[in-house]
């Protein structure tokens, strides 16, 4: 009968370990509460670090697009041998702007007059040309020439541009209008100043019908930019329509520097495509003629901001799942030696040291679950509190959030070994004098 | 002791077989020579005797005592003086015996030993004429879960358990399903009279109760041997009275029972009386039995 009863060895159904850890845990709430919240920490700050590393990687992205080159330049490679009419298509602005990302698109070019420009708030009667003033601008771009007289003169560049180009440099105006198609399409004497030159002229209040000359041409101001983007430049200078430009004084002599250009306003993160496309819209045949100017973007900083802010988080989340797990094991530890007397009853009545180190194993484990499943929910709500709290969109990875409860149930495991080796040597006859506490 | 005696007889291979076992060389490698040893071959009369004697139902008249102690003694590491030394002892099949003694005689290490707790560090231990001295911790659990049944000094309940589950622990380690472990340990409960506490916590019974499911829990397993220490060393008279009167009812159904007691009650109900002198006479004191 005893060899029978030897070649039986005791044993516990894998069941009636989960059972016997359950049981063990249910018994004594408190104590199961205070194991598992090295867990439910460790595995909260996991969720919380890699989702605000998301949410904020998403905030950066975000950020970034806002300084993601919107403009595109556009010329021509080679100079015409003689002025011509403006040397892209007819139509060039619709079939930019169907491009997709392409918000307005707009033709350019700065005047280059043969003879000092003048401009004047108030012209001096029959006093064509005059007695020069200091000859060229600033950014020598005409000879202009501001005519001493009773009105205030400065001098200041000239543009010749069509309406896109207004809408591409999403030109905000002090007072006044924009010029559009209908003054291109009457060559209407009108321009556009900006703030800068309106301000040195003493332009402010347009209701006094205010105009200036330019090369004593008479243009009536109908607008004064105070804002621009991509093309600042016209804040300093005077802006005509282009038709008027080429009416008055001839098409842009590309030879005297006078090099029309195409300026494209497209959405965020759309430029680079807009410029890879816009050469052909321009011309299908010799696409290769054409000039293309992106400003460069952040693109690699956003890149290696967000790759120091996900590692930052990730070697964070580690770090915590770590401590959390060490908690755990202390905890499990103290628990361990306060229930040494009934792992020795345990033993004691044919438990064998394999069923108590399952059953420590069994009981971290399903704590570390339980800290696992309340950490990951802690997690994401902190998540979604402190991203509202930013104003910011909450970014949570299902992949990291989802097998967060196994991970502190992997890590509750990992705990509970050492624990559970000491608790399988408990030698019966030595803890059997003592009170048992469960 | 008993591996010079079979290496002395020459026995060829089961006689190493048998050496290897005592040894205690792991855990599954004993079970396993032990098997081939009482398979039957090999002429050693030392291995006959343990095949015919561990063939037997364990309850019925053996030729060898159910506990044999030969010289046992026990010292735990780091101390000079031991805990128990040098006893030989004898209880056959059926027997009620009560071991007395003054306090730190080894009443409870002798216990420890005989319900293979604790290891002896001198002399040997044969169960039913089996030394399970250098078992390995697998067999010995085994034994422990199956064959011997242990009330200890101190109740030794799961306070935060019922009844019920405090039953049941025994027959978990068992392999039985919980439905089987159920009626065991409700059966068990029946014969101690506290089939109607099943489902109370263990700590809301009275200190006479409590002993009386721990005695529950020690026969839950139908053990061939009883090993009681100091059962009624926290409860009043009444209560005393009433575990040594179910000991006793054991004891007359078959059990072998062994009682460590300072109970004069027990001990005027037992088979025989034996007093533990104290632990550094170094002998073992005379059988007070009449």
């Amino acid at each position: 009968m005893i060899r029978r009863k030897i070649s039986q060895p005791t044993r516990l159904r894998p069941a009636d370990a989960v059972g016997e850890a359950c049981t063990a845990i249910l018994a004594k709430p408190a104590r199961a509460l205070v194991t598992s919240l090295g867990t439910l920490l460790g595995v909260a700050w996991f969720v919380t670090a890699l989702g605000l590393a998301s949410t904020a990687g998403g905030q950066v992205t975000s950020d970034f697009a806002h300084r993601l080159p919107t403009h595109v330049w556009i010329s021509q490679k080679r100079v015409s041998p003689a002025p011509a009419a403006v040397p892209y298509p007819a139509g060039l602005q619709q079939r930019l702007r169907a491009l997709h990302g392409v918000i307005a698109a707009g033709v350019f070019w700065p005047l280059r007059l043969g003879r000092p420009l003048i401009v004047s708030a108030r012209p001096r009667p029959g006093a064509p040309g005059g007695p020069g003033g200091p000859a060229g601008t600033a950014d020598g771009t005409a000879g202009n020439r501001v005519t001493p007289g009773p009105g205030t003169a400065r001098r200041a560049p000239v543009i010749a541009a069509s309406p896109g180009f207004l809408a591409a440099v999403s030109a905000k105006l002090g007072s006044g209008r924009l010029f559009g198609a209908w003054d291109q399409a009457h060559h209407a004497q009108v321009c556009l100043a900006g703030a800068v030159v309106a301000r040195a002229l003493g332009i402010s209040d347009l209701r006094l019908q205010r105009a200036v000359y330019i090369d004593d041409v008479p243009c009536v101001v109908i607008g004064i930019v105070s804002h621009a983007t991509g093309q600042r430049s016209i804040l300093w200078s005077v802006v005509l329509p282009s038709a008027t430009a080429t009416a008055l004084w001839g098409p842009p002599d590309e030879r005297a520097g006078a090099m029309p250009a195409v300026l494209i306003r497209t959405r965020p993160g759309a430029a680079g495509m807009v410029a890879r496309q816009a050469p052909f819209v321009i011309s299908q045949d010799r696409p290769d003629q054409v000039l293309v100017r992106v400003p460069p973007g952040p693109g690699q900083l956003r890149d290696q901001v967000l790759g120091t802010l996900t590692s930052l988080f990730f070697v964070l989340g580690w770090v915590s799942l770590a401590i959390g797990t060490l908690s755990i094991a202390s905890v499990t530890w103290l628990s361990v030696r306060e229930r040494s007397a009934e792992f020795g009853l345990r033993r004691a009545v044919g438990a064998r040291r394999r069923h108590i180190l399952a059953h420590v194993i069994c009981e971290s484990a399903i704590l570390g679950l339980i800290g696992g499943l309340a950490g990951a929910s802690l997690g994401v709500a902190v998540i979604i509190l402190l991203a509202r709290a930013r104003g910011w969109v909450p970014v949570v990875a299902p992949l990291t959030v989802l097998p967060a409860p196994l991970g502190g149930a992997a890590a509750g495991m990992l705990a509970g070994i050492i624990p559970a080796m000491f608790a399988a040597r408990i030698q019966p006859a030595e803890t059997l004098s003592r009170s048992l506490a469960m | 002791m008993a591996t010079e005696s079979l290496s002395g007889r020459g026995a060829a291979r089961q006689t190493r077989a048998l050496q290897e076992t005592l040894s205690g060389r792991g855990a599954a490698r004993p079970t396993r020579a032990l098997q081939e040893t009482l398979s039957g071959r090999g002429a050693a009369r030392q291995t006959r005797v343990l095949q015919e004697t561990l063939t037997q139902p364990i309850s019925r008249p053996s030729a060898h005592p159910l506990i044999e102690l030969r010289g046992a003694g026990v010292t735990y590491p780091g101390r000079r003086s031991p805990a128990l030394c040098t006893v030989d002892l004898a209880v056959r099949h059926g027997e009620l015996v009560t071991l007395t003694g003054p306090a730190g005689s080894g009443k409870s290490t002798l216990l420890s030993v005989v319900g293979l707790l604790l290891r002896p560090t001198t002399g040997s231990y044969l169960l039913n004429g089996l030394d399970v001295t250098r078992l390995g911790d697998k067999d010995r659990t085994a034994l422990r879960g199956r064959v011997i049944g242990s009330v200890f000094q101190r109740q030794q309940l799961l306070q935060s358990r019922s009844v019920l589950d405090n039953v049941m622990l025994p027959a978990l380690y068992a392999g039985l399903r919980r439905q089987q472990r159920a009626n065991v340990a409700a059966a068990a409960l029946e014969r101690v009279g506290m089939a109607h506490r099943m489902h109370a916590l263990a700590s809301e019974l009275p200190a006479g109760e409590q002993q009386r499911v721990a005695v529950a829990r020690a026969i839950a397993g139908n053990p061939s041997l009883l090993l009681c220490d100091d059962p009624t060393a926290s409860l009043d008279q009444e209560a005393a009275a009433h575990v040594i009167g179910l000991l006793v009812g054991l004891h007359k159904a078959g059990t072998t029972v062994l009682i460590a007691t300072r109970d004069q009650l027990a001990a005027a109900h037992s088979s025989r009386s034996l007093a533990l002198g104290p632990a550094s006479s170094g002998t073992f004191a005379e059988d007070l039995s009449p």
